[in-house]
Order: C-alpha cells, then sequence, then structure tokens
C-alpha cells in the first residue's frame, strides 16, 4: 500500500469481465475463475476505472463527489487499488 | 456390445449400458461422443493440474477411481473407460455416467448444476441443496403430482440458437435413498425400482421430458429451526455465489479451455434467471405444503411467462 504513488495511471484489467445484478457489479478473472461483488464507492471506482486514470485524479473525484476528507480519501483509496492490483482486477498502464 | 442412446441432446455410442432405458433411435453418420472400453494413458499432454485422482489439461482429463475404473475424457468427444480387474460393472456404471459425463459437459461448454430440474408451465425450475436437503425427494413428489422431470442430479444448462437459457433432459430416473422412497410410501409405489450400488433407481420413461425447455429458476433448498417455510428472492452477489457453490464437480472446471465461457454463462444466469432460496423445517410430512406454495408463487410472479 505504501508504494501507491499519485502519479500512477491505473485502468481496469483486459480479463475481467463485469456486470450488474441488481443493484451490485459482479467482477470476474475470467481465467481464474475468481470473482468479487462491489457495492457504492467501489462501484463507484471501477466505473471511473474504465478508461485510464491517474490515482491523483481518481482521488480528487472522489473527494469533490463525497464530500470527506482528502487525507483520509487518499488513504482508503490507495488500499483499495493496491488491492485491486495484487488480485490483478486493474492493472498499471 | 453397442447401446445408442440420447442425454443432454447428445447422442452417444457406448459399450456401457445407460443408467436407465432412454429408448433406443435410428443413427445415421456418427455420434456426438464415443464412450469405448479400453486402456487408458496414464497420464494427459500439458497437464494443468494432477492430483492422486484426477489429471487435467485444458481439453482432457484423466480420472481414476480406486478399484473401479479409470476414465478418460478427451476434448467432449470421447471417453475411454478402463475398469479394474474383477470390479462390479455397476459401479464402472455409476461413475461414467456421473463424474466422467460430468467432466464431459465442462469440456462441451455446458454449465452443468447438481440438483433436480422439475418441468412446468411457467418453465423449468430446478432444485438445489446440500447433500441430503431433499432435492430428489421433492422431485419424485413433483412427478408424483403429475410433473415431468428433466434431471434428478446433473442439470446441463446452456443458450439455444435464439439465445434462451435451457435446460437440457438427463437420464429417465430417480436416484433415492432408502429413507426418501419409504417416505414416499413404499416401493409398490415404484414397482420397477431397483437398487443400484448405493441407492433405489427408479424409472420414469412416461414423466420425462425429452426435450429441452427454458429455464426459469433455481431454487436453494435450506433447511432451518423455524415451523414455517419461507420463500426469499435472493439479491446480487448471492445469486452468482449460489451457482457457483451448486455446479457439479466443479474440480473439473479448473484450466478448461472452455472455463471462461462457463463462467460467463454463470453471470448470464444470475442476472436472467430467478433465483428463490426455500427456508423449510425438514419435515417430509409437509412437502405437499412447499409444493403448493411454491405452486402459488410462480402464478404471481410477472416474469413467469406462462406457456400456451
Amino acid at each position: 500500500m505504501n508504494n501507491i504513488d499519485d502519479e500512477f495511471v491505473v485502468v481496469r484489467g483486459k480479463d475481467i469481465l463485469s456486470t450488474s445484478i441488481d443493484n451490485e457489479t459482479i467482477i470476474m478473472d475470467i481465467e481464474s475463475g475468481c470473482y468479487f461483488g462491489l457495492a457504492n464507492t467501489a462501484q463507484h471506482i471501477w466505473t471511473l476505472l474504465e478508461n485510464p486514470l491517474k490515482v491523483k485524479d481518481l482521488i480528487d473525484i472522489l473527494v469533490e463527489k463525497y464530500r470527506v476528507q482528502p487525507e483520509t480519501c487518499k488513504l482508503d483509496v490507495k488500499k483499495f487499488i493496491s488491492q485491486m492490483l495484487e488480485e490483478g482486477l486493474i492493472v498499471r498502464q | 456390445m453397442n447401446f445408442c442412446f440420447k442425454a443432454y441432446n447428445i447422442e452417444f455410442i457406448s459399450d456401457f449400458e445407460p443408467p436407465c432405458e432412454q429408448g433406443y433411435y435410428y443413427r445415421s453418420g456418427s455420434p456426438d461422443v464415443l464412450i469405448l472400453n479400453g486402456a487408458c494413458p496414464n497420464k494427459v499432454e500439458n497437464v494443468i493440474v494432477e492430483t492422486d485422482f484426477c489429471k487435467i489439461s485444458s481439453v482432457e482429463l484423466l480420472l481414476n477411481v480406486e478399484n473401479v475404473a479409470r476414465y478418460y475424457v478427451q476434448e467432449g468427444k470421447k471417453i475411454t473407460v478402463e475398469p479394474y480387474p474383477d470390479v462390479d460393472i455397476d459401479k464402472v456404471r455409476l461413475f461414467l455416467y456421473g463424474s466422467a459425463l460430468g467432466a464431459l459437459l465442462y469440456q462441451r461448454g455446458l454449465f452443468p448444476i447438481h440438483g433436480a430440474a422439475v418441468n412446468t408451465v411457467y418453465g423449468v425450475m430446478i432444485f438445489v441443496g446440500e447433500q441430503g436437503a431433499g432435492k430428489s425427494t421433492l422431485a419424485a413428489h413433483f412427478q408424483k403430482n403429475g410433473y415431468s422431470l428433466l434431471s434428478d442430479d446433473v442439470c446441463a444448462v446452456t443458450r439455444n440458437k435464439n439465445g434462451i437459457l435451457i435446460v437440457l433432459p438427463a437420464f429417465a430416473q430417480i436416484r433415492l435413498c432408502t429413507d426418501a422412497l419409504e417416505k414416499l410410501g413404499s416401493l409398490s409405489c415404484y414397482p420397477t425400482a431397483r437398487f443400484d450400488v448405493d441407492k433405489f433407481v427408479v424409472s420414469l420413461q412416461d414423466c420425462y421430458d425429452m426435450d429441452s425447455s427454458p429455464l426459469s429458476a433455481v431454487h436453494l433448498l435450506s433447511n432451518v429451526q423455524d415451523e414455517k417455510i419461507h420463500l426469499k428472492r435472493m439479491s446480487g452477489f448471492d445469486r452468482l455465489n449460489l451457482l457457483i457453490d451448486n455446479l457439479y464437480r466443479p474440480f473439473y472446471l479448473t484450466g478448461l479451455a472452455s472455463m471462461p465461457a462457463i463462467m460467463r454463462l454463470a453471470t448470464t444466469i444470475a442476472s436472467e434467471v430467478e433465483i428463490i432460496e426455500i427456508q423449510r423445517p425438514r419435515d417430509f410430512s409437509r412437502i405437499s405444503e412447499l409444493i403448493e406454495m411454491l405452486e402459488k408463487f410462480w402464478a404471481q410472479k410477472s416474469n413467469f411467462n406462462k406457456k400456451e
């Protein structure tokens, strides 16, 4: 988590299938068969990462939308990005 | 001796008698799948997963059932069976038309749900649940009430040419343990029931559906402490989870070339089909009440279109 830099550009992984069931977004790595459910903010981040986005810009968008403290938002987002990268759901460009 | 039969819309020619009388048919040209008695290799090329009992590559699977037989399933088109010496042939057939066939269905890109499929005027209703939850027993009760069944073990789901999700007809039988059979009202209800390895097998020639039919809903049978029966619609992530949890022999999917397509099919089924949890006390005497409740529920659900 410490090594997620503001300047990193991230985007959804190529082989990740995304589908909507009720109000949840389900994402699945079809090569491995692993699947995850995303709700609320996670869902929103996933929508934003349809196209490549700098981590710094992602944080700015979320701070604006959810009216939260930038520092808290930065920590949470970076933790989330780190997990998503680890699972191969998003990739660095 | 060659047996010609059809199951899951697949035409088979087999050296081994199918689980039940499926009816013979005249065939011209070659079958979809050949099942042969013969020597199996010791390994598969480009193996991806290897355990004591199973070796899997993207297109082949080698299954070893100790003291029964080895099964070599190739590219969704051929199964070679090498029985161990002095084995009870019924055991060889049990694993052939169960596990080995399951592997074949995966190789052919079908989605095999472990459950019972009942055909209704509202489409096919599949019942899933853990071992002993009462799937086969419930299916047998539906059959007694005049419904026809498509499967009592493996419900193969796929899309037809018009893009509709359908359930393919399996083997025309129900397998019931002694307990369940007794509660259904004794063997006299089923004069043709015979004991096969570990269960009673009841043939369903007259009330078995030879045609595939659209899938309407998947129902999870949950046994709970409560006195009342509840029907709860499942939502979101739980829906996909339920389908994947109730795949038949999911281990055989690992590393398969068809896995991405099958996982896509899973998400499609999860978003298009009704998924309901039936919470009920484990009491076989209330099955009639459950069937009535389900019939009312299906009738009033706006997205179950009644077949004309």
